[in-house]
């Protein structure tokens, strides 16, 4: 394992502006997840927890520092790379091939089917003509995806005909299918009942344990932070470390 | 490529997409129709025009014409080897009275040379007894069956003839009862009871379904086939019986039956005049026994007939204008000839223009005349106001030509023999551009011509194309179409602002998936072509839509409209006033692709604004909530 972090944020502020008011949300934040780590966010809500997750997914842009009391340090950073000075293209093939997010509401496409979700994320990577030749060896890796998780029986449903947990199973399917370095989860169990909420905790951990998969998971609930290899606490903008 | 993977499932799975590829299709459509129906009439009016002018006409600006028009015509011919033929024409203003008929009406003489105007324009084919009469009876021929010999053909067309009789003894009855309000519902036929009994029988069983299993859906598409299949049923089957009083349908019938019983008798006539025992073995060889080969204004012997004496027969023929109200027209635009005027009396009376340009009232010239035959050119103004005479009779009674008794050598009282227009043939008159040059040469020919001789009483002449003859006229005509594609790009304007408004509804209503597509890796321009690419597919759909509808519906116009004739009883193109007897069902494919190419063009850039604001939306705010 080398020592450069798969993400590290130092310093990074984040501020809303709603009319005249600007909240200051991300007040400063300095947090690295390691490759192979699984790291969960507390926090109470309105901490700040998902827009950490969407800056350190290169969602969304942290606030540029004022012009001259920039710190070269400053910044989300992938394997060392400063997001900042990526260009467009650079962050979209990050987003799409090295990180995977899973959301609390599943966020499936209602009009695709089960399969076609899962998919897309393969077919966005490809070259523009070539989508579809290079999708269809990837085709194979989706079905073994949700043959593993249980869900080859539903292919071609639709996700509106699909339960809770097994939507967040296809979701976590999706965030796999590029095979990521890095997996965020926003409450992925924040909306499913205990019984089911345990099932894909115990996928996700099965991914770590199995595939080394490096996680940052963001979760109000104790025992879910209980899991991981370490947990940070966000409160008032800031990391606090116990 | 995801993009259009995405677009492909919008396009299936989401309802919406119906409403802006249905408002392309009606728009696209009726452009279609509408443009067609303008252009084509355009076009047939330009055609018509040039069919009756010839290539090329010379003329100055008075009635009291121009002199040394034949020399002109040599000396054209010479010195231009593009001209084919041309023809010098007089036109006379005056009045023709109908004794027979206690009828008159102003009328424009036409001065010509029949065969000569033949050669330069369709003369010779808008002529009724001399060349559409005869070609209908060797169609009627043709249609019995060839070889066959006169006798043969005659025995045919007596049958026919005698069928078309108990067709018209048939249409008579039910015309005149209808008028008189006597007529009942006709019976119900078996083919009524064909349309119903699915209808009902379809209807129960959803009924039956919809009851059974308890689905709404069914329940509705139960009531929906009742009503679309009832309210065709009663258009097509019952509205005529709900009308029976309405005569239309029966006149319609009675005057269909009235023209074919004329034709089918003209049809015998000519059987008769066949030679006998003669085999008859192509269509040519009856059009050269039948079809005179040369118009005149020759009276016939047989037009004795119609005169008290041999002495009061008129020496010269006249052709009138179709129009010129001898014949009532019907609703199909046939004329109806029943009443046939067999060479009967037209005095014609001729207002004089002196060559200084004057009208010369004191002097104003009547003759007899005898008509020899009609004229349909399909304009209205050439049909309803000419009468064809000899050019020299015409010349005589306009004072442009001296009596005959004069001897050129009396230099007091000969003057040379003056015209107003020669139309001119080319050779090859297909090219547009060549035909401007060479007017333009020949304008200056005619210049050459006459410097030198003088012309000093006379204005000078003028060398025009049948185009530039008609442009005013045709401009105007065009104007209204360029008003109509304004009309219509506006129109186009609204099939944007739809699919604006449904683009702004469906981006709103994307706005996680879009979210979502970032958050997977899709770039903005990525976004941006998926609803781009939507656009361009409902454009391509909704504008294929249009064009076989549009197509389809120019193409069967004349079907269309004689369908609604039948079920409703409405006249939308009267043929009795409107020029042509068929509403122009051609379309210009090239138009058409434009057309298509503009529709997808909407579809881009009505969602043009809608992608680029999918495009730049805030995919974190979007995936943040449910
Ligand atoms: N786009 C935005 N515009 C303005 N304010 C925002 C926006 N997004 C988030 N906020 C505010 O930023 C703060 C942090 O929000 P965030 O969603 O990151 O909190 P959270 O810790 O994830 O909360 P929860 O546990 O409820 O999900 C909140 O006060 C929220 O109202
Ligand atoms: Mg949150």
């Amino acid at each position: 394992m080398n020592n450069t972090p798969l993400i590290q944020l130092r310093n990074v502020h984040r501020t809303y502006k709603i009319g005249p008011d600007e909240i200051h949300v991300l007040k400063g934040v300095n947090i690295a997840v390691r490759e192979g780590e699984f790291v969960a966010i507390m926090g109470a809500s309105g901490s700040g927890k998902s827009t950490l997750l969407h800056v350190a997914g290169a969602l969304e842009d942290p606030d540029y520092p004022p012009a001259g009391t920039a710190r070269p340090d400053d910044g989300v950073f992938f394997r060392d790379q400063a997001l900042h000075r990526m260009s467009l293209f650079a962050r979209h093939d990050l987003r799409n091939r090295h990180f995977g997010f899973v959301f609390q509401f599943y966020h499936l496409l209602p009009e695709l089917n089960v399969l076609e979700n899962v998919i897309l994320p393969a077919m966005v990577a490809a070259p523009f003509f070539m989508a579809f030749l290079r999708a269809r060896p990837r085709k194979k890796e989706a079905l073994e995806l949700l043959e593993a998780f249980g869900l080859s029986h539903r292919l071609t449903h639709r996700p509106n005909q699909l339960s809770g947990g097994e939507r967040q199973r296809v979701a976590i399917a999706r965030a796999l299918i590029n095979s990521p370095d890095l997996l965020l989860a926003d409450e992925p169990t924040g909306n499913l009942d205990a019984k089911t909420g345990q099932s894909i905790l115990d996928v996700l951990i099965n991914l770590h344990k199995t595939r080394g998969q490096s996680i940052l998971l963001v979760t109000h609930d104790p025992h879910v932070a209980a899991l991981a290899d370490r947990i940070v606490h966000l409160e008032d903008g800031r990391i606090k470390t116990p | 490529m995801y993009q259009i993977f995405l677009t492909l499932r919008y396009l299936t799975r989401k309802k919406i997409v119906i409403f802006p590829i249905l408002v392309v299709w009606l728009c696209l459509m009726m452009m279609i129709i509408v443009t067609s129906i303008m252009g084509g009439f355009v076009d047939r009016v330009r055609q018509t025009n040039r069919e009756l002018l010839g290539d090329i006409v010379i003329s100055n600006p008075t009635a009291a014409g121009w002199p040394y028009y034949e020399e002109l015509q040599d000396y054209l011919k010479k010195n231009v080897p593009e001209i084919e033929a041309s023809t010098p024409v007089v036109h006379a203003y005056g009045l023709m009275n109908l004794p027979n008929r206690g009828a008159n009406a102003p009328v424009q003489i036409v001065g010509i040379d029949p065969v000569g105007r033949s050669k330069v324009s369709k003369f010779r084919e808008n002529l009724f007894q001399q060349y559409k009469s005869p070609m209908n009876a060797v169609d009627d021929f043709v249609s019995f069956g060839l070889p066959k010999t006169s006798e043969e053909l005659q025995k045919a067309a007596t049958d026919a003839f005698e069928h078309a009789n108990q067709a018209i003894d048939a249409a008579e009855e039910p015309y005149l009862k209808a008028r008189m309000g006597l007529v009942e519902s006709p019976p119900l036929n078996a083919k009524s009871l064909f349309a119903i009994v699915p209808v009902v029988l379809f209807t129960g069983l959803l009924l039956l379904g919809a009851q059974k299993k308890r689905s709404f859906k069914l329940l509705v598409s139960a009531i929906v086939i009742l009503v679309v299949g009832g309210t065709t049923i009663t258009l097509i089957y019952f509205w005529p019986r709900i009308r029976p009083h309405d005569f239309r349908f029966t006149e319609d019938a009675y005057q269909q039956a009235k023209v074919n019983v004329d034709r089918a008798n003209r049809t015998y006539r000519f059987s008769i005049d066949l030679a006998p025992h003669q085999k008859w073995n192509s269509r040519q060889e009856l059009v050269d026994a039948l079809v005179p080969r040369q118009p005149t204004f020759t009276v016939p012997p047989e037009a004795a007939a119609r005169y008290d004496t041999p002495a009061a027969v008129p020496k010269n023929g006249c052709i009138v204008g179709v129009q010129v109200g001898l014949f009532p027209r019907d609703r199909r635009g046939n004329f109806d000839r029943t009443h046939r005027f067999d060479f009967e009396k037209a005095i014609i009376t001729v207002v004089p223009v002196t060559s200084k340009g004057g009208l010369n009232l004191g002097s104003a010239q009547s003759e007899v005349f005898a008509l020899v035959d009609d004229s349909y050119t399909g304009v209205y103004d050439v049909d309803s106001t000419y009468v064809y005479a000899p050019l020299e009779v015409v010349q005589s009674m306009a004072f442009m030509r001296p009596d005959p008794s004069i001897s050129p050598d009396d230099k007091q009282n000969w003057f040379p023999p003056r015209c107003n227009e020669v139309l001119i043939k080319l050779k090859n008159s297909n090219d547009p551009a060549g035909l401007e040059a060479l007017s333009n040469r020949i304008q200056n020919t005619v210049d050459e011509f006459f410097e030198k001789r003088t012309l000093e009483r006379f204005a000078p002449l003028q060398v025009e194309t049948w185009n530039q003859r008609q442009a005013k006229y045709l401009n105007a005509v065009e104007n209204e179409k360029v008003m109509q594609i304004f009309i219509l790009s506006l129109m186009s304007l609204v099939v944007l602002v739809v699919i604006y408004l449904i683009f702004h509804m469906i981006v709103r209503d994307k706005t996680r998936d879009i979210g979502i597509i970032k958050a997977i890796g899709g770039s903005e321009l990525g976004i941006c072509t998926i609803f781009l690419f939507y656009g361009l597919v409902i454009g391509a759909v909704g504008g294929a839509l249009g064009v076989i509808s549009g197509v389809a519906f120019v193409t069967h116009t004349n079907q269309i409209h004689e369908a609604i004739f039948q079920l409703t009883g409405i006249t939308i193109w009267d043929r009795s006033v409107y020029l042509f007897d068929r509403i122009p069902d051609t379309y210009n494919a090239f138009e058409v692709a434009r057309y298509y190419a503009v529709s997808m063009l909407a579809g881009v850039l009505g969602a043009l604004i809608p992608a680029m604001f999918a495009a730049r939306l805030d995919a974190a705010k979007a995936v943040r909530y449910e």
